[in-house]
């Protein structure tokens, strides 16, 4: 079982090595198009911007090979690496996101000024299904978040957890194969490596 | 969301060090072995700076980045010398999940814009450095070495325009003192309109702070702590003089014990 974590210019790479490292997986970089046959769970970590994601995607030719990818093998986008999975987003208007999943990305509006935006540090998720990625995983648990935009999503079935935020937002999905988190398991201390043990023990 | 509490990490030439005032750099040990074990100890976050990076161009934060990543996982944020696209692209490929400037902001502003347009706004923080000068709160760049003429208010109207995405305010006064947080910039800040994430540090003291920061601290989601953890942390120290200049009372406390008694009230 290989897991490969794609480079696509957005950091973050190091941090989702260590993690996997953690349980003796040692991780494959994905760097160009003929690695991702090397792999059977693709990571899209990511910190930055959905347009500067998106672009490189495209400049290297990655979007086919990961829509063909998702098609029997998983894919866990992370942050960034998630929001990605949708049509759209609000941060970089007339981009096209990958369209694994229907719905699009938006801006966080909070009425209450306390609230800042961005949604940085430490927040509870409330656990709507475990699911695969979720197992063993506690719903008063903490988790960091760092972001200033949220997933809308079409289909609230594939919804694993929300958070609050002043308003409730999703902050996981699971659809097949398909995983997605706003925040950061990486950077979550003993409950988020949970989820990369459980990610290992997909396959 | 859990207001963060923040171990602060001054490192110069792959040393952990902690001066007064910013000043009187004492070398104290392996800055990495002070993330560990304050990770262990239950921290939010480690925000770790090159202190005299922005006055030599030195680079010594991606070594301790290296070794960081490999155990501690928790968020950090890097600051220090900043002063292009390509240093943020290394540093966060090293692992590093925000940045933080102040020098190069303050003389160059658009450079904010630019890295938020490559980076995103969550990636951004801004270090502000202040000093109170004839009742006046004045700004420093180059770890409070130059002063800078400009305002306060408008600088951190400017930085959230911008688009960048928290602030750290340090208060130079009350740095390394273990006195107390300060009080007057406290209390002159949370009258301001800050929208962005607000990360306080200067002079922590918990026999001081614990029930203060309630009160003050409305506007804060963080609190960030340098010396008043270093204290408790003999085992990792090098340098024995550093005790007797310092003037910790809480010897017999673990971080553990800090950590749990500050989120009592804040």
């Amino acid at each position: 079982m290989n897991i490969g974590i794609l480079n696509y210019n957005t950091g973050n790479l190091k941090s989702v090595e260590a993690a996997l490292n953690n349980f003796g997986i040692n991780s494959i970089i994905i760097n160009s198009k003929i690695d991702f046959d090397r792999v059977d769970i693709l990571i899209l970590p990511g910190v930055g911007s959905f347009n500067r994601a998106m672009s490189y995607i495209d400049e290297m030719d990655f979007r086919e090979l990961i829509l063909k990818f998702s098609k029997n093998k998983f894919i866990l986008g992370i942050c960034l690496g998630y929001q990605i999975l949708f049509e759209e987003s609000d941060e970089s208007p007339g981009v096209k996101g990958l369209g694994l999943i229907e719905g699009s990305i938006k801006k966080i509006i909070t009425k209450n000024k306390r609230l800042k935006i961005p949604h940085t540090g430490w927040n509870n998720i409330e656990i709507v299904k475990n699911g695969k990625l979720l197992d063993q995983v506690d719903s008063n648990e903490l988790f960091y978040f760092v972001h200033s935009y949220y997933a809308s999503i079409k289909d609230p079935r594939i919804i694993t957890s929300n958070f609050y935020h002043g308003s409730k937002f999703c902050s996981s999905i699971e659809n097949d194969n398909i995983y997605g988190m706003q925040f950061h398991p990486e950077k979550s201390g003993r409950q988020g490596l949970k989820i990369y043990e459980n990610l290992i023990n997909l396959i | 969301m859990r207001k963060r509490i923040i171990s602060k990490l001054d490192i110069k030439d792959n040393n952990l060090v902690k001066g007064i005032q910013l000043e009187g750099l004492r070398v104290l040990g392996d800055p990495n072995q002070f993330a560990k074990d304050y990770y262990l100890s239950g921290i939010d976050e480690i925000f770790v700076q090159d202190v005299i990076a922005s006055l030599y161009q030195k680079k010594s934060i991606t070594k301790f980045l290296k070794n960081f990543s490999k155990d501690v996982f928790i968020p950090i944020c890097v600051g220090g010398g900043i002063n292009n696209l390509n240093d943020v692209t290394t540093l966060m490929n090293e692992g590093a999940d925000k940045i933080s400037l102040n020098s190069y902001a303050l003389k160059n502003p658009s450079f904010i814009d630019e890295l938020v347009k490559n980076f995103g706004s969550s990636t951004i923080c801004i270090n502000i450095e202040v000093k109170l000068i004839n009742n006046t709160f004045k700004l420093f760049v180059n770890n409070g070495r130059d002063p800078i003429n400009k305002n306060l208010i408008d600088w951190i109207s400017e930085i959230q325009d911008r688009g960048a995405g928290e602030i750290h305010l340090v208060s130079i006064d009350n740095d390394g003192m273990e006195k107390g947080v300060d009080i007057n910039l406290l209390n002159f800040v949370k009258s301001l309109d800050i929208n962005v994430p607000l990360i306080y540090s200067g002079g922590f003291n918990l026999n001081k702070d614990k029930n203060l920061l309630n009160k003050i601290g409305e506007n804060l989601d963080g609190i960030a702590i340098g010396s008043y953890f270093h204290m408790q942390s003999k085992h990792l120290i090098r340098d024995s003089l550093w005790f007797r200049e310092t003037s910790s009372d809480n010897n017999s406390l673990t971080i553990k014990d800090i950590i749990n008694n500050i989120r009592k009230d804040f």
